[in-house]
């Protein structure tokens, strides 16, 4: 499995929040596992993807200087399976937090226009160079953009 | 990736109480992009091995015939630097159960230092296979010989 939970950002505004989309395929390896005959998208891939989305924000905010990493969840309700077929639509936003070095958000997802989660978390701001390279980090933010279309 | 994210079960306590552990290794496919030059373990995977070997309380204590999705998170709290050669303890812990979900919480040691909590954790139950299969998943998952 590439961890990779999302496709496509459609939509960003700086330091403010951030749109894209993953969707669910039969052919991803997980679902062989969650479940047995019932293959059900996870509900922690879905915070995984919202967590990435964070990171894409807070990147393409900070000329690719800094990332986010997930470390306290205030809450996730879950209203609806996400199934192969599916494209998870997710619209994630910062929330006010008085500490430069976390930031805080709130994701709500969902599927062919019905509410899929609502999750609230926060994460630690982390120099990006530290993880990747800025060069390769643009390279993958230019195709979840849609660059190679 | 096979999604089973814990290793064993080291104590059980059907309908209360178990225990487990999940060993982080560089082989992990995820460490590939998480990331290219530092391995961390993803911080919701950890949360997902508190739900998955939690979940076998409840279905341990409904006799193996029902299965359980996540329905509802809060107050939790997770490591954002974990690196490959760690072992996690597991501590999962049945708050309420009844035919319809369960509640309960959950957290990880290292070294006998808690690392991660979950303090609330709603589950749904849903229709299971037979209780002999469930309880055949639950020996394969858990390491039991």
């Amino acid at each position: 499995m590439r961890f990779l939970l999302v496709d496509r950002i459609v939509a960003l505004t700086p330091d403010t929040s951030i749109e894209g989309f993953k969707t669910v395929a039969m052919s991803e390896d997980y679902l062989e596992w969650h479940f047995p005959e019932r293959p059900i998208l996870p509900g922690m891939l879905i915070l995984e993807a919202c967590a990435q989305l964070a990171g894409w924000l807070e990147a393409a905010s900070s000329d690719f200087a800094h990332w986010v990493l997930l470390d306290h969840v205030r809450s996730a309700r879950y209203y609806k399976f996400a199934i192969p077929g599916d494209r998870v639509d997710i619209r994630l936003e910062r929330l006010p937090l008085d500490d430069p070095e976390r930031r805080a958000y709130r994701a709500e997802t969902s599927q062919d226009g019905q509410r899929g989660a609502a999750i609230e978390f926060e994460a630690r701001v982390i120099p990006l160079e530290g993880l990747e390279s800025g060069a390769r980090a643009r390279a993958a933010f230019a195709v979840l953009r849609g660059a190679s279309a | 990736m096979r999604f089973l994210l814990f290793d064993r079960v080291t104590h059980f306590e059907p309908g209360r109480r178990i225990e487990g552990v999940k060993c982080i290794t560089l082989a992990d496919e995820a460490l590939k992009e998480h990331f290219p030059r530092r391995a961390l373990y993803p911080a919701s995977l950890v949360l997902e091995s508190m739900l998955q070997l939690t979940a076998w309380t409840a279905i341990a204590g409904h006799n193996y015939g029902v299965s359980l999705v996540l329905s509802v998170l809060e107050d939790v709290a997770l490591p954002a630097d974990l690196a490959p050669g760690t072992t996690l303890k597991i501590v999962g812990e049945l708050r309420g159960t009844n035919p319809k979900g369960s509640m309960a919480s959950a957290y990880c040691e290292v070294d006998g230092v808690r690392v991660a909590s979950a303090g609330r954790i709603l589950y749904a139950h849903v229709p299971a296979p037979e209780p002999d299969v469930m309880r055949e998943r639950f020996r394969y998952y858990g390491g039991t010989p």
